[in-house]
């Protein structure tokens, strides 16, 4: 029989496992605009290069005083300096200077939203073996 | 039912850990370093907690305390050393579930239970791996 500390311990990993999935899945969601609220004029938009130029660059925005946000690229190169951005909260369109354009979760949303259920079991999985040794 | 304590406590999540790697490996072709983040975010944590069972075996809220602790050694690095664009929060949680599952496979480790040549096994292979992954 394992120990309550055991027990306790493998539910704080498993807690802590079940955050991170859903701290990746919700950031790479965020990114695509779609449960973003926007208003406002966009005053700087910056590709920053990582390790490979022109594959995983990253693409700042930024409306207002707001801090910069990280956006994803086909979001981004709809927006220029000076354009007037519009955008309910889980609008899956993105009116730029009067056009509406539409926006979604990219092919890495998705992914990561499908591996989710995956990752959670594994996280409760070895939860379990670890509950259940001797 | 009870699992056999004949297998090496580390070993099951070192064979998750492989699994999982390999999935982002292949859904992620163009983002080889989500699969890099999460190897070598498990290299590290088995290493430590290698360490940490050696030290201090059979008490689950060490494993804890060190699982979290390489969790925040993570974010320090990202925020420092490897920092390019930006600090990435999907980096961070690829590598932090790394060390999780790590953790999870160490909770029930023992001093004899072989789990600590596992672990510090994993960890270097995962570690290279990892790396090569992330700056492939």
């Amino acid at each position: 029989m394992p120990s309550p500390d055991r027990r306790l311990s493998v539910l704080a990993l498993v807690l802590t496992g079940v955050l991170l999935v859903v701290l990746g899945a919700w950031t790479l969601v965020a990114r695509s605009a779609l449960p973003l609220a926007l208003d406002g004029t966009v005053t700087s938009v910056e590709v920053r290069h990582e390790k490979h130029p022109g594959v995983d660059d990253v693409w700042m925005v930024t409306l207002d005083d707001a801090a910069p946000r990280h956006l994803d690229r086909d979001v981004a190169r709809l927006l220029a300096r000076g354009a007037v951005v519009e955008k309910a909260a889980w609008s899956s369109t993105l009116t730029v200077n009067g056009t509406g354009h539409d926006v979604g979760p990219s092919r890495d949303a998705w992914v990561f939203l499908c591996l989710s259920p995956a990752l959670l079991l594994a996280v409760a999985g070895l939860g379990a073996v670890a509950v259940r040794r001797r | 039912m009870p699992v056999s304590s004949r297998v090496p406590a580390a070993l099951p999540s070192v064979v998750v850990v492989l699994l999982v790697g390999g999935a982002y490996w292949a859904l992620f072709p163009d983002r080889t370093d989500y699969a890099g983040h999460f190897l070598a975010g498990a290299g590290g944590t088995y290493a430590l907690l290698a360490l940490g069972t050696l030290a201090l075996p059979g008490r689950a809220w060490l494993v804890v305390a060190l699982t979290w602790l390489a969790v925040l050694l993570g974010v320090g690095t990202e925020a420092t050393v490897f920092r390019l664009a930006e600090l990435d929060p999907v980096d961070l949680a690829n590598q932090s579930l790394g060390a999780v599952l790590a953790g999870l496979g160490m909770v029930a480790a023992t001093r004899h239970d072989r789990s600590v040549p596992v672990a510090l096994v994993a960890a270097g292979a995962l570690l290279v791996g990892g790396f090569g992954l992330a700056f492939a």
